[in-house]
Formats: structure tokens, C-alpha cells, sequence
């Protein structure tokens, strides 16, 4: 969002010219970027069990993704943002306020999507979702417009009128969303969005989770387990074990591999072009079939010729290849193991 | 003949002009619009629960039946009126001696009490038991409410539904009485019945609404709720009675305090405190074998408020401790 603004700025004073100022501006707004909330050395018990113990993490604009295992403390580190959990130790901040003595202002500006089916009984889902916002603050009357817009918005139009007991697992995940949206947060939280929804759904959910925060501005923090819906939703990830962060940053640097990685696609399995790249410096990573991982030295001033010429001496044919990327899952089991 | 076979694509129609459509933009906006100020979030919800007691029939009915102690006094009144001093020797108006429009306010207020009993566990067995079953916390917590506000509405949404059932009929049975009686000494008998009776309605709304809270709060679901606190009710009454049989070998005129020493007992002497009146008892003498007017005073009413009291701080703070949006696991 802010690199958008960088660059738009850039052009507005019209710097296109000048490389050290496109370049730099969005290094400068990076700097200036205020963070959605700030832990530091947080720690939270449940009676005489640690969930969280010591915890200190920035977590950036935009949306971000909440990774772990099971019992790695997602869920408590949401609730305890939202303000359910007194904190045995440490300070938190979200949107500027703290978590132990401004409850009430954060919670104004914040919406949760529950992990749990969450309703009030014999309501429908106009109701419900006008009844949130009015719990938020909102006159009945714009908490009615309000709730018939974000139904709709959330894909619930036709059906707002139905008690929600009657809905199926998909619609209940939208209606927790559309209560979450119905005040105007400035930040999300969602907790197992993708729960219980299959493929369509689950597609459609993130869709939706992507849209909050890419074009509608709100910030969103997505607790889930899964690796492809945060892959799918989200720009940076936090990954939890035990209580503590193993690994953060962005998607993009995350799964950005050290050195000089490519992925080779051949016509065909060739020990032989594998032996004539070893002979060149090159490092086999891995083989799958006609597919390779090589790793070249830094200093390999020209990959394609170097590709191109080993194949032609290996009398094979080099089908593609492109600088290569970790999957979340390696990031996430790098972290965890 | 040759355009006939003219087969080059032409441009659409225009679109006929589009009338603006009656349904808002449907894309989502941030919100900036006017917020309420947070004193009066519990006042949502206790209207929410409110709107929703008022679609239960079973509250309608009950309520309709509440109205029959009322009409009853109302026929004791004009008969008494009609009838004048040969009324006296009527078993229906024995009870009627002296202050006989505040004991016909409080008869009323008594014999509704066990409607009112049946009222609150249709309005309030489900106020939190249902909002568990269903995590409706969560969603109340996250918002910008405390859990006093959540408590506070809660606790509303019983009370006024019960309270507006006791006291609309007793006030229509004042203003009738204000008109009818006015010459028989309604306004001179007790300047202050009005007062009274807002007072003694209030008592058995505040208790049933305080303690149903703790019961709801501390059950899984609205039946079982309900099925707890009439065993309360049921329970205090049978064991209370059966203890003064025993002390106080029935003897109606002993023991008054052990023989209320149970909810409805509690409600009811209350009440009679709050109208100030001697309740008069037509009891059997197994000596003279002869019907006798009793006269029941009240217990003492710092004890019988104390009880109170405790009754209603019990249920409301086993409700606070119940109201989390997480479950803690101690230990």
C-alpha cells in the first residue's frame, strides 16, 4: 500500500529520472511504517501453564498470517491483542493503544472472526449483523444499512433474512466475517477463516480475505494452520512455535532462497547434463525426473550460456528455467524444525 | 436483395438509460459515520432481549394469565363497594377488615407471584445459557462493551419483562380504583399506595431477574437453566414448610419467618411490608371447631431484605464470574 503511494508520489513530483530517489523513497516509507501492533516480551499463563512466554513481534500493515502447530499460542496471541486475556507480563500495543489499559478503543477499531460457530439465538442474519454493530456504537439505523451492505458484500444477500441456525458451515464463516466487518475496523482479526469450508468455499473465503485487505485498506491478521490459505491471502508472515517467533517477514523474502538458486526443466532425465554442470562449479540441490534444483556460484556472470552450452554438450534440451523459490511449507517446516 | 444477405457484424443498440438503483452500493466502505457514546451499550442489549421475549406466545400467555389477580381484586372491590357493611360476614371479603385497598393490591401482588416465577424462566433461562451453547460471548466481548454492560443488559432484559407484567395491571387496577372508589376512601386509606405498589412489583422482578442470571449463566442450555432454579423455587418452599411443621407444629401464628424462609416466601412477605398491611388468615381452631381470622404479620424486614439481598448479589456475581469470552483452565 504505502509502495503504491511511493511510487505514485514519485510520479506526481515527476523523479521518474532519478533512480535514487524511486529507489529510495519506498526504503524511507518502509522506515516510517507504523506497525498494527507492537508485543514486546509478552507473556501469557493459563493458570500454571505458559502459553506465550516472553513474546516480541511487530506485527506490519497489511495482511499478515499467524503460522504454527497446534498449541504454538495463535489463538491466545489473538485473544490476548483483542484485550479476553490479561497479560501475565510484558506490554502490547494494537493501532497505537495498549492492550491492558485501552480494551474499549481497541476494540472499537478491531473486528474478530471467531474459530468457533458463533451466533445470538433465534436472530437472522440481518439482525445479528445490525444488532454487532450496534454493540459497536452505531445508531440502528446505520447499523441496518450497514449490515444489509456487508451481507451482501459477503456474498450472504439472498439469504439475509434466514435464521442462521439454518445456515450451512460455509455461511456461518461468511456471517462471523460480515459481523467482524459490519463496525468499519481498521484491523481484522481472523481466526481459522477456511475451517470446515471446502474447496470452492474455501477459495471464495480467501478471496474475500484478500479483498479486505488489498482493496478495501484494512488491515488483516489470519491465525490458521493451513499454508496455502496464508500463502493465497497474505503479504507477510509470523511464524509461531511454543510461544515464541522462529521466523517473520514478508511472503516474498521468506521464500527467497540464499545464493544463486535456479530450477531447471530438461526434455528429459539427463545424468549427463547433472554431471556436466558439476564440472562447471554448479551444485546439484536436488533431481526430481526431468526437473532439477542447481545452486551456482555468485560470481556466474552468465547463467543462460552456461545452462544452454552444458545441455548442448549433454545432447539434451533445456526447456525452461527460473530463479527458484522456497514453498511456505519449506519456510514453515525450515522454521519449526 | 444483396443488404438482405449483409452479414458484417453492426454495432448493438444502446442500452436503454438505467433508472438509479433503489439498492445502496453494495461494495464495502469503511465506516465514518456517528457513534453513540458507551454508556449506553446495556441498553442495546437489554432492548435485543426484550425484542426477543416479545415473540415468545408463551410470554403472552403467561402475561395474560398475570392479569387475572388483578381483575379478582377488581370484582372483590366492587362487590365489597355494593354489598357495604353485610359484606363482613363474607367468606371472599373476611379478609378485607381494614386497609382493604392495599390488601387487595397485595393478595394481587402475592397470588401473581407464581405466574411471575413461570415468566421468568420463559424470558430469562436463556439469557446466557443460550448465548454459551451458541459462543455468542465472543461475539459480545469483541465489541466495545464490558462485561458489566453485558451484565447490566442481561439483567435488564429479565427485570423490565417481568416488571412491566407485575406492575401495568396493578397500575390499571389503581387507576380504576382512583375512579371507582374514590368515595369509599381509596385516595385517603393509604396516600401513598402508588409508591407501594411500584415498590412490591419491583421486589419478586428483581429477585427472579438477579438469580435466573446466576442460573442461566451456569448452565449449558436454557432447559436445564430453568429446570435448576424451579428446583430452587420448588425446594426452598417444601423444606421451609416441612421445617416449620416441625418446630412449630403448624401453628400458624409461630415460626413466621422459618415458614417464608423460601423464595416465593421471601417475594411475598416482602410485599406485604411494602404495602404496610396485616395479612388476615382464615385458619381452622381445632378446639372451638370453628373457622378463626388469623392475623400473619411479617417477619422482620431488615432480616427478610438482608436475605434478599444476598439472594440477588449471589446471582449476580455467579453470573460475573461466568461471563468470559475465553474458558480459563485453572490449575
Amino acid at each position: 500500500m504505502l509502495m503504491d503511494l511511493a511510487a505514485r508520489g514519485a510520479e506526481a513530483f515527476d523523479v521518474r529520472g532519478s533512480a535514487e530517489v524511486v529507489s529510495g523513497l519506498p526504503r524511507l516509507l518502509e522506515s516510517l511504517i507504523v506497525s498494527v501492533a507492537i508485543i514486546s516480551n509478552l507473556t501469557v499463563r493459563y493458570g500454571s501453564k505458559t502459553a506465550i512466554s516472553g513474546l516480541t513481534v511487530e506485527v506490519p500493515e497489511g495482511c499478515v498470517g499467524l503460522l504454527g502447530p497446534n498449541g504454538a499460542g495463535k489463538t491466545t496471541l489473538l485473544k490476548t491483542l483483542m484485550g479476553f486475556i490479561r497479560p501475565g507480563g510484558g506490554e502490547a500495543t494494537v493501532l497505537g493503544r495498549s492492550v491492558a489499559r485501552e480494551g474499549l478503543l481497541i476494540r472499537q477499531q478491531i473486528g474478530l472472526m471467531p474459530e468457533l460457530d458463533c451466533h445470538i439465538p433465534r436472530m437472522n442474519a440481518v439482525t445479528f449483523v445490525a444488532y454487532a454493530g450496534e454493540l459497536s456504537g452505531m445508531p440502528p439505523n446505520q447499523a441496518l444499512r450497514r449490515a444489509h451492505e456487508v451481507l451482501e458484500y459477503c456474498g450472504l444477500g439472498e439469504a439475509r433474512y434466514r435464521d442462521i441456525e439454518t445456515y450451512s458451515t460455509g455461511m456461518k464463516q461468511r456471517i462471523k466475517l460480515a459481523q467482524a466487518l459490519v463496525h468499519g475496523p481498521k484491523l481484522v482479526l481472523l481466526d481459522e477463516p477456511t475451517n470446515g469450508l471446502d474447496p470452492a468455499g474455501r477459495d471464495s473465503m480467501l478471496d474475500l480475505v484478500r479483498d479486505i485487505s488489498h482493496a478495501k485498506d484494512v488491515n488483516v491478521i489470519v491465525s490458521s494452520h493451513l499454508l496455502p490459505d496464508i500463502e493465497g491471502a497474505c503479504d507477510s508472515v509470523i511464524v509461531l512455535r511454543s510461544g515464541e517467533v522462529v521466523t517473520q517477514g514478508s511472503i516474498e523474502s521468506l521464500r527467497a532462497t540464499e545464493g544463486l538458486q535456479f530450477e531447471v526443466e530438461l526434455r528429459g532425465p539427463s545424468p549427463e547434463f547433472l554431471a556436466g554442470v558439476k564440472d562447471r562449479g554448479v551444485t546439484v540441490v536436488r533431481e526430481w525426473g526431468a526437473h532439477s534444483l542447481l545452486s551456482l556460484p555468485t560470481d556466474t556472470p552468465n547463467v543462460a550460456a552456461l545452462l544452454f552450452e552444458t545441455a548442448r554438450e549433454a545432447g539434451t534440451q533445456v526447456r525452461g528455467f527460473w530463479p527458484a523459490q522456497r514453498s511456505l511449507e519449506d519456510v514453515f517446516i525450515g522454521a519449526i524444525e | 436483395m444483396i443488404d438482405a444477405f449483409d452479414l458484417t457484424p453492426v454495432d448493438p443498440a444502446p442500452a436503454p438509460a438505467q433508472a438509479p438503483s433503489p439498492i445502496a452500493d453494495v461494495s464495502y466502505r469503511s465506516y465514518d459515520g456517528p457513534l453513540r457514546r458507551h454508556g449506553a451499550r446495556w441498553w442495546v442489549i437489554a432492548l435485543a432481549a426484550v425484542r426477543l421475549v416479545r415473540r415468545k406466545p408463551l410470554f403472552w400467555v403467561i402475561a395474560a394469565l398475570s392479569l387475572w389477580p388483578y381483575l379478582w381484586g377488581g370484582i372483590t372491590l366492587y362487590l365489597h363497594s355494593q354489598v357495604g357493611a353485610a359484606g363482613a360476614a363474607n367468606p371472599f371479603m373476611a379478609a378485607l377488615r381494614s386497609e382493604k385497598f392495599a390488601l387487595t393490591f397485595y393478595h394481587a401482588v402475592d397470588n401473581q407471584g407464581f405466574l411471575l416465577f413461570l415468566l421468568c424462566l420463559v424470558v430469562g433461562s436463556a439469557a446466557i445459557a443460550a448465548d454459551i451453547r451458541t459462543n455468542a460471548l465472543q461475539v459480545y466481548l469483541s465489541r466495545p462493551i464490558t462485561r458489566a454492560d453485558y451484565l447490566i443488559g442481561k439483567w435488564t432484559g429479565i427485570f423490565l419483562p417481568l416488571y412491566a407484567v407485575a406492575v401495568i395491571p396493578s397500575l390499571l387496577l389503581y387507576v380504576g380504583g382512583l375512579l371507582a372508589f374514590w368515595n369509599d376512601g381509596f385516595w385517603q386509606e393509604d396516600r401513598l399506595l402508588v409508591l407501594r405498589l411500584l415498590i412490591a412489583c419491583a421486589i419478586p422482578a428483581i429477585i427472579h431477574a438477579s438469580l435466573m442470571l446466576g442460573f442461566s449463566a451456569w448452565s449449558r442450555s436454557p432447559t436445564m437453566a430453568g429446570a435448576l432454579y424451579s428446583g430452587l423455587y420448588f425446594a426452598s418452599f417444601i423444606i421451609a414448610r416441612i421445617i416449620w411443621h416441625v418446630v412449630y407444629h403448624g401453628n400458624i401464628q409461630r415460626g413466621v419467618l422459618v415458614r417464608n424462609l423460601s423464595l416465593a416466601g421471601v417475594i411475598s412477605k416482602l410485599a406485604q411490608h411494602a404495602f404496610h398491611v396485616t395479612v388476615h388468615a382464615d385458619t381452622f381452631n381445632l378446639r372451638t371447631h370453628r373457622m378463626v381470622i388469623v392475623d400473619q404479620h411479617a417477619p422482620s424486614l431488615a432480616i427478610l431484605a438482608a436475605i434478599a439481598a444476598v439472594l440477588v448479589l449471589l446471582g449476580i456475581a455467579a453470573a460475573r464470574t461466568r461471563i468470559r469470552a475465553v474458558e480459563v483452565v485453572r490449575g
